[in-house]
C-alpha cells in the first residue's frame, strides 16, 4: 500500500492531544456518588415531599437534551458548509445523544408528573415542546437509516438537523395554545414556582454538573466509536484491494 | 432575475400539464380524502349533533394525509426514468427547481382542500364556508408545500421513500396544524378575527422561515 | 495545443472519510476529441462522468470548462453540456416535441420551434412528435434523449454508458448517431464511459483506463486494434491489484 499512515487509526494517536476520558471517567467517579448524596440529604419540599427529588434528574437530562440538539444544529451547518466526515460523525453522536437525554427527561418528567398532579402525561407547553423534539428526532435517525450511500447520509442528517432545529421554538410557541400546564417554573417567583432554597439549588448545581459530565463524556466515546469503525472500515478495504 | 421566473415558470407549467393529462396526484388525494371524510362520519357517529367540535381538527388531518400522498409522488415522478437528473443538468438554479416544484405542490394541494371542504359541509350537515377561513387554508397550505417539498426531495433518495415521508412529515408540521386547527375552529365559530391573529403570526413566521431554509438547503438535499 | 483544451480536470478527488472513490484524476478533453473510458465497476468512471456533468461536487481538485473553473461558474454554464446516459431523462407523460419544448426552455434555446422539429427529423421521430412517450420503444426513447441532449448544441457531450439495457440493432443505431455527432457539423468533444470494449474503440479517438479511482492507462486508437485490445485493458487494470 502506498501510504500506511493513511490507514493509521484517527484514535488513540499517542502524544497528541490531551486525552479527555480518564479525567472524565475519574470526575465522574467523583461526581456522580456526590450528586446521589446532595439528592439524599437536601431538604424535603414542603408540598411535594419526597417526589421532588426526581427533579434533579429532570431538569438537567432536558437541558442536556437541548445541548445536543444544539451540537447537532451546529454539526449539520458544518457539515453543510464543509461536506467533511468529521461534521457527520458529530451530528450523529449528538443526535443520538439527543433521544437518549430527552427520553430520560420525558419518563422522569412523567414520574413527577405522577406524584405532583396526580397524572402521568400533562400536555404543558414544555413537555410537549419536548416530546415533539424526540419524535422529530427519531425520524431523523430513521432517515439516517434508509439511505445507504455514507455522503448521502450525511447531507440528509445535515439538512434534517437544521430544518429540525429551527422548528423547534415554533414547536414551542404553538403548545401554548393548548390548556394551560401545570408546570412549574424553576429559579422563578410566578405563582407556581416552586422555590429552590439553599442547599437544594447547591444540590441541583451539582446534578447539573454531573449531567453535563455525562454528555460530554458520552459525546467523546461516541465519537471516537464512529472514528473506530471508520477504521476498521478503512482496513478491510485496504486488505481487499482497492477494486473491493 | 427574468430568466430565473421564467424557468420557474417552465418547470411548473410542466407539471401541471402532466398532472392535468395523468390526473395521477389530484385524483388520488381526492379519492383519499372523500374516503378520510365517510371513515371520519362512522368512526365519531355521536359528534354529527356537535360538529363544530370536530370538523376544525377532522379538515387538517384530512389536509395533512391527503398532502402527503400527493408530495411523495411529485419526486417520484421525477425520479423514475431519472428526469430529476435531467433537470439538475439544465443551466437551472437548483433553487428554481425548487420553487418551481413547491408552487407545483401548493397549488395542487389548495384544489384538493378547496374539493373537501364541500364535502365536509354537505356530510357533517355543517358550513365550512367563510371567507376567513381563506388565509388560513392558503398560509397553513404553503407550509405543508414548503416542508413538503423538501422532505419528498430528501425522502425519494432513501429505501422506504413513501413511508418515510410522513414521518418526517408530521412532526415538523405540528405547529402549523395546531395554529391552523385553532383558527378554523375559531373562524367557525365566528369569533372575531383580531382574535386568531397569534395563530395566523406563528403560520406566517413558518412560511417565512420555511420558505428560505429549504432554498438554501435543497442543493445540499439533491447533490452527491 | 493548451488552447484547444475544452475541459480539464486537475488532481480530481471525490472520498468521504477514508473511503476514496477517485483518488486523484488528471483528464484533459482536447476542442473535438473523442475519449472513451473504460474500466470495471467501482473505478470511478461514473463518478467522474457525474462530477464533469456537475451533478456531483469533487472533494478536491478543480474542474475548468471552456476556460472557466466550474467552482465559481453560474449555473448557465451547464449550457455548454449535453448528457446522455442509459437513463432518459424524459417525461413519459408528455409527448416528444413537449419533452423537446420544455427543455428547451430551460436551455433557452432560441428558435425553439424549427430548433424542435429540426431535431425531430433528425432521429427520425417526427411522425411520432405528438405521441406520448410512455409508448415509445426502448431504442425510440434512446433517440429522442439524444435530441434532448444536442438541443442546445454544446460543445461538450458527456455519454454515461449509453449502451446499456438497448439490444444490438439499437445500440448499433445508437453508435451511428454518436459518431454522426462526433464527424458531422461543428466540433464536439466527446467523453463517453462504457463496459463494451470493442464499441469504445471503435468510436474514439482516445482511449483511458480508469482502475481503483486512478487513471492507470491511456492510448490513441490508431495504436490499438480489436485484437490486442482485450490484453492491453486487462493488463491496465489488473496491475492495480499488484502491491509494491
Amino acid at each position: 500500500m502506498a501510504t500506511n499512515t493513511k490507514y493509521m487509526t484517527t484514535t488513540n494517536v499517542p502524544g497528541k492531544k490531551l486525552d479527555w476520558i480518564p479525567i472524565l471517567s475519574y470526575a465522574l467517579l467523583f461526581m456522580f456518588p456526590l450528586s446521589l448524596l446532595f439528592v439524599l440529604i437536601s431538604p424535603t419540599d414542603v408540598n411535594l415531599a419526597f417526589s421532588q427529588r426526581i427533579f434533579y434528574f429532570h431538569l438537567p437530562a432536558n437541558i442536556m437534551c437541548f445541548l445536543s440538539f444544539l451540537v447537532y444544529f451546529i454539526g449539520g451547518i458544518a457539515y453543510w458548509r464543509t461536506r467533511q466526515r468529521k461534521w457527520d460523525i458529530v451530528m450523529v453522536s449528538s443526535l443520538e445523544l439527543g433521544v437518549f437525554f430527552s427520553f430520560i427527561g420525558i419518563v422522569t418528567g412523567s414520574i413527577w408528573a405522577r406524584y405532583a398532579w396526580n397524572t402521568f402525561w400533562t400536555w404543558d407547553p414544555r413537555l410537549t415542546t419536548v416530546t415533539i423534539m424526540l419524535v422529530v428526532y427519531l425520524s431523523g435517525l430513521m432517515l439516517r437509516n434508509a439511505t445507504d450511500d455514507p455522503s448521502r447520509k450525511a447531507s440528509l442528517t445535515a439538512a434534517f438537523g437544521v430544518i429540525g432545529f429551527i422548528d423547534v421554538p415554533l414547536v414551542y410557541f404553538s403548545t401554548r395554545w393548548f390548556p394551560r400546564g401545570l408546570h412549574p417554573v424553576i429559579f422563578g417567583d410566578n405563582g407556581n414556582a416552586i422555590g429552590l432554597e439553599g442547599f437544594m439549588i447547591v444540590t441541583m448545581l451539582t446534578c447539573m454538573v454531573t449531567m453535563g459530565l455525562l454528555f460530554t463524556y458520552f459525546l467523546i466515546q461516541r465519537i471516537r466509536l464512529e472514528q473506530m469503525r471508520d477504521d476498521v472500515a478503512a482496513l478491510f478495504y485496504a486488505q481487499e484491494g482497492e477494486e473491493y | 432575475m427574468k430568466s430565473y421566473l421564467y424557468k420557474v415558470w417552465a418547470i411548473f407549467s410542466k407539471d401541471v400539464r402532466t398532472e392535468l393529462r395523468t390526473k395521477e396526484i389530484l385524483s388520488a388525494m381526492a379519492v383519499f380524502s372523500l374516503l378520510m371524510v365517510l371513515v371520519f362520519i362512522f368512526a365519531l357517529p355521536g359528534k354529527l349533533q356537535e360538529p363544530q367540535d370536530v370538523v376544525p381538527g377532522l379538515l387538517w388531518i384530512a389536509f395533512t394525509f391527503a398532502g402527503v400522498l400527493g408530495l411523495n409522488r411529485s419526486f417520484i415522478i421525477e425520479k423514475d426514468r431519472g428526469s430529476l437528473e435531467g433537470l439538475l443538468l439544465a443551466p437551472v438554479d437548483r433553487s428554481a427547481i425548487f420553487l418551481a416544484k413547491m408552487l407545483g405542490n401548493f397549488a395542487f394541494i389548495t384544489i384538493v382542500e378547496l374539493l373537501t371542504l364541500p364535502l365536509f359541509s354537505l356530510l357533517f350537515n355543517y358550513s365550512v364556508f367563510n371567507l376567513g377561513l381563506l388565509p388560513v387554508l392558503l398560509m397553513g397550505t404553503l407550509g405543508f408545500a414548503e416542508i413538503g417539498t423538501i422532505f419528498a426531495a430528501m425522502a425519494v433518495n432513501t429505501r422506504a421513500r413513501e413511508v418515510l415521508l410522513p414521518v418526517l412529515f408530521f412532526p415538523v408540521m405540528l405547529p402549523v396544524i395546531i395554529a391552523a386547527a385553532q383558527a378554523t375552529s375559531a373562524v367557525l365559530a365566528n369569533r372575531p378575527f383580531g382574535e386568531i391573529s397569534g395563530q395566523l403570526q406563528l403560520i406566517g413566521i413558518f412560511d417565512l422561515v420555511f420558505l428560505i431554509v429549504p432554498l438554501l438547503l435543497f442543493e445540499l438535499v439533491i447533490e452527491e | 495545443m493548451a488552447d484547444n483544451v475544452i475541459l480539464r480536470a486537475t488532481k480530481v478527488t471525490k472520498s468521504f472519510g477514508h473511503f476514496a472513490v477517485l483518488k486523484g484524476v488528471d483528464l484533459e478533453l482536447q476542442q473535438g476529441e473523442f475519449i472513451t473510458l473504460l474500466g470495471p465497476n467501482g473505478a470511478g468512471k461514473t463518478t467522474l462522468l457525474r462530477i464533469l456533468a456537475t451533478l456531483a461536487k469533487p472533494t478536491s481538485g478543480a474542474i475548468e470548462l471552456a476556460g472557466i473553473p466550474l467552482k465559481d461558474a453560474k449555473a448557465s454554464i451547464r449550457g455548454l453540456l449535453g448528457v446522455i446516459s442509459h437513463q432518459t431523462f424524459l417525461y413519459e407523460d408528455l409527448t416528444a416535441r413537449e419533452n423537446l419544448v420544455f427543455y428547451g426552455q430551460l436551455y433557452q434555446v432560441a428558435h425553439l420551434t424549427e430548433r424542435v422539429n429540426e431535431l425531430l427529423a433528425r432521429v427520425g421521430l417526427e411522425r411520432r412528435a405528438n405521441d406520448r412517450v410512455r409508448n415509445f420503444s426502448r431504442g425510440m426513447q434512446q433517440r429522442l434523449s439524444i435530441a434532448r441532449a444536442i438541443l442546445h448544441n454544446p460543445p461538450v457531450l458527456l455519454l454515461d454508458e449509453p449502451d446499456t439495457g438497448l439490444d444490438r440493432q439499437a445500440a448499433d443505431m445508437l453508435q451511428n448517431v454518436i459518431r454522426e455527432l462526433a464527424t458531422g457539423g461543428e466540433p464536439r468533444s466527446i467523453i463517453m464511459t462504457t463496459h463494451n470494449l470493442e464499441r469504445g474503440l471503435a468510436m474514439c479517438d482516445r482511449l483511458v483506463v480508469l482502475a481503483g479511482g486512478r487513471m492507470v492507462r491511456e492510448a490513441q486508437a490508431r495504436d490499438l486494434t480489436p485484437e490486442n485490445l482485450q490484453n492491453w485493458y486487462y493488463e491496465a487494470v489488473n496491475s492495480r491489484n499488484l502491491k509494491p
